[in-house]
């Protein structure tokens, strides 16, 4: 009985020193502000028609690119997971061999949407796609803590008779680069009207945007040696490509090129920076 | 470096008690178990089997589980060895590969006080503020690595405190974990026949400060209508009694939390491109559970009423699915063990649910038993999530053969459960039979016949993956071996059925063929094995798992 007693006291005690003494203070969510740097950070998100999830996702990366003006970058891959058309509501078919690879490049994935973000793997994170979409925003102002490395010039000329595309990359290191590096360059298209699945519907006129259609390198990007200084010229490179026969898709107007520059010393595959380039501005 | 120090340094401790202890003293006991998995994968690109690492190169994987338990007078310790390699069990579209200590702990009893220290799995009353426990088919494994004290403050009151952090496969997670519980059991009357067992449990949860970095990040980028102010601490309480009158328990759980952060996925978020479902949201929530049971006369009935809002509790509020969960809400609805009666099963919805489920079982004679259950789950502004009905008979006829068979009838709000957009709430009927025939006293063979209907839309497609057959047979060779022969039939596809290149949905085979040797304790099987995509549930756990095709090896042992 006097156990009790002794127990009844202490609980009273300890229930009577947290109400007044552990009321917590206060955490403050600062605002908004936009970042200095000039890196542009890669966003390529995981997505596909039939994830119901996906919608989301993809109003989520469309807020990062307009709240980040000109320094994010989005790329829609509708590799093979959830992303087969929907029957009797599909028009178009996303993946191909190319998308496919680099989906299958960029698993495993816990599901989606992911954004892999910059090709790098957090710290936390199980994966190297980020399936929670809130989180999407934090990492990506991490990226812009770490340091411009390199800036990129170009000139994009679209022959409208041929449906060729030509496009000069110059790349100015901003401090020297001893590592190895590659280029990729990707070709997008916006403004798809098409069916999707959302949570709680089928959108039959959804717009997709930014969706990876082919890449005018390899689906690993060319590699482009190493050793780079402010000191030297810029490094240049040129790439043709010649638009497929709309079918309703492959509208020049909506066409944008993606090129980002990896760094694969050692194994590893970070986007330094990346831009995005449209045939007709 | 200093976690593998620090633990390196705890396992020796460990053996050198145990050896040392063992030599000491020889009332000691070890006990254990080992539990491994063999798959070969298989590609099948017709059922959905394929495009994951394992079909596409690895080929081969495994999972394994070896546990010691010591138990003497001085102390209780254990220790556990886990493997992954290859393994689809972590996510069912990766291969995981890792290996290592799983589990370990030292118990020491000291008069009334009990101390633990290691990987504690505990619970308090029904789980619902906190469970720490193991569910390997969904590879669950969230012990508390802490410190456990519990102390007999009389022979009718014991009250236990821990506190750690939450273990995730070889690792822990930052955010810290503390909690506390009461309980009692006191007989009353003269017969003492009338006994209560009240309990009240505590927990706190802090997240640290690596997780509310997270959590800032992601209200950085909210609006300000959907923002809000992050706490560190979560504060649950509970209460809790079983109350036994004779024939008649009556089980009750009530738990509160304080506003805590958690994700609502049909939280609309205002973006700055437009609104999106899912968003971080701050409330409190309540989870209220009854049970009330009578047995007596051949007849038993349980009734349960279970009313779950905004009950979502993580050590990370940013993980999802299974991961991180703190605590455990008990699920509402009959635990079905026939292949087709599993099929649609419901998961535990923590943040809004109200389920109320039946269960009858009458011994009409000796050898003839009735059973009804009924389960009926909505959520919180009555839109039906789960419903069922199940009937089973058991006839037994001397000793030579017995006889199981009833019905099944399931409405299951797919939309909901496996997140499928624009399809109908599944219907399903499924008549089924098992006949257990002894050939001798040590040969026996067994059949079972399920058949699922599934309901139609309104364009005359079958819900799903449409109507199945399921059939198996079972050959018994006391002691030692046991043979079966299955095959589930999608005998008119659906849906969600795999279709050919030309569209048309194919009626598929999903054969099985199971080899098990029992000797003593020890278990082997050999399967082939075709498995459609379904759902997985422990204890209303649940998640998705894709096609299997393949070979499975498994290897269970207890000494």
């Amino acid at each position: 009985m006097k156990s009790i007693h002794i127990l009844k006291y202490t609980l009273t005690a300890l229930v009577g020193l947290c109400l007044f003494g552990c009321e917590e203070k206060m955490v403050t969510i600062p605002d908004f502000e936009p970042p200095v740097s000039d890196k542009v950070v890669l966003v390529e998100e995981l997505t596909g028609v039939s994830c119901p999830n996906c919608p989301a996702g993809s109003t989520k990366l469309a807020s990062l690119i307009q709240k980040f003006e000109g320094k994010v970058v989005g790329v829609g891959i509708h590799g093979e997971f959830l992303a087969e058309p929907i029957e009797d509501k599909s028009i178009y078919d996303f993946r191909n061999d190319v998308v496919r690879d680099i989906e299958f490049h960029l698993s495993p994935f816990q599901g989606k949407p992911a954004a892999v973000i910059n090709r790098v793997f957090f710290e936390g994170e199980g994966f190297l796609g980020v399936d929670n979409i809130d989180l999407w925003e934090g990492y990506v102002q991490q990226e812009f803590d770490k340091p411009e490395i390199l800036t990129f010039g170009y000139q994009v000329d679209y022959d409208i008779s041929t449906r060729q595309v030509s496009i000069d990359i110059d790349m100015f290191p901003a401090t020297t680069m001893p590592g190895s590096y590659a280029f990729h360059l990707m070709v997008l298209e916006s403004h798809i009207i098409d069916a999707q699945k959302d949570v709680e519907e089928i959108i039959d006129e959804y717009e997709h945007n930014h969706v990876l259609r082919d890449m005018m390198t390899g689906t690993l990007g060319d590699a482009i040696g190493g050793n780079y200084s402010p000191a030297n010229p810029p490094s240049s490179r040129n790439y043709t490509y010649t638009l497929p026969e709309s079918d309703g898709t492959w509208i020049p107007e909506n066409i944008e090129l993606v090129g980002f520059v990896t760094d694969i010393t050692g194994g590893g595959e970070e986007v330094i920076q990346a831009f995005e380039a449209h045939l007709i501005e | 470096m200093i976690r593998f120090t620090l633990r390196t340094l705890l396992l020796s401790l460990l053996i050198t008690c145990i050896t040392s202890d063992i030599t000491a003293q020889l009332n000691g006991r070890l006990s254990g178990g080992f539990q491994s998995t063999a798959n070969l994968f298989l590609r099948d690109s017709l059922i959905g089997a394929d495009n994951i690492a394992q079909y596409d190169n690895e080929f081969l994987g495994a999972e394994a589980w070896f546990d010691l338990k010591y138990s003497s007078e001085a102390f209780n310790a254990g220790i556990r060895f886990d493997l992954f390699n290859n393994s689809n069990l972590r996510n069912p579209n990766a291969s995981y590969t890792d290996q290592g200590i799983g589990m370990f702990f030292l118990q020491k009893q000291i008069g009334k006080l009990e101390l633990t220290a290691g990987h504690i799995y505990d619970q308090i009353g029904s789980g619902i503020i906190y469970r720490a426990y193991e569910a390997r088919p969904q590879l669950i494994d969230n012990a508390l690595f802490g410190v456990r004290a519990a102390y007999d403050i009389s022979d009718n009151w014991r009250i236990k405190a821990f506190t750690g952090r939450q273990k995730i496969l070889f690792d822990n997670y930052d955010s810290s974990v503390r909690g506390a519980n009461l309980e009692g059991f006191f007989q009353v009357g003269e017969e003492k026949k009338v006994s209560f067992a009240p309990g009240f449990g505590f927990l706190n949860r802090t997240m640290s400060e690596e997780v509310m970095g997270s959590i800032v990040d992601v209200l950085i980028g909210y609006q300000d209508i959907d923002r809000f102010k992050p706490t560190f601490n979560v504060y649950m309480g509970s209460f809790y009694n079983t109350l036994n009158l004779g024939p008649v328990v009556w089980y009750t759980e009530a738990a509160y939390k304080n506003p805590d952060i958690y994700f609502d996925p049909f939280a609309e978020l205002q973006d700055l491109t437009g609104t999106r479902l899912g968003k971080y949201v701050k409330n409190p929530g309540t989870v209220f559970y009854n049970s009330i049971s009578y047995a007596g006369n051949g007849l038993g009935i349980t009734l349960e009423g279970k009313r779950t809002e905004n009950f979502n509790i993580r050590v990370d509020p940013t993980l999802r699915t299974n991961l991180g969960l703190i605590h455990f809400i008990p699920p509402m609805n009959r635990q079905n063990s026939y292949r087709l009666t599993t099929r649609y099963q419901p998961a535990t919805q923590d943040l809004s649910e109200l389920a109320f489920q039946a269960d009858i079982q009458y011994r009409i004679k000796k050898n003839l038993i009735a059973a009804v259950n009924v389960s009926n789950i909505t959520d919180l502004n009555n839109e039906l999530l789960y419903r069922e009905l199940y009937t089973e008979v058991v006839y037994k006829y001397q000793r030579k053969w017995q006889m199981t068979t009833g019905i099944q009838v399931q409405r299951y709000n797919q939309e909901l459960y496996e997140v499928k957009p624009e399809v109908p709430i599944v219907e399903t009927f499924v008549p089924y039979i098992d006949f257990l025939y002894k050939l001798d006293r040590k040969k026996s063979i067994r059949t079972e016949f399920q058949y699922m209907a599934t309901g139609e839309d309104s364009k005359g497609v079958k819900h799903d993956y449409g109507d199945w057959i399921f059939a198996q047979v079972e050959l018994a060779l006391a002691p030692h071996w046991v043979f079966t022969l299955s095959d589930m039939y999608n005998s008119s596809p659906g849906k969600n059925s795999p279709t050919n290149e030309s569209g048309e949905r194919l009626a598929l085979h999903y054969p099985r063929i199971d080899v098990f040797y029992v000797n003593k304790s020890n278990r082997y099987s050999l399967s082939y094995i075709k498995q459609v995509e379904g759902i997985v549930c422990t204890g209303g756990i649940c998640r998705l798992e894709p096609a299997f095709s393949g070979v499975r090896l498994s290897v269970s042992s207890t000494f």
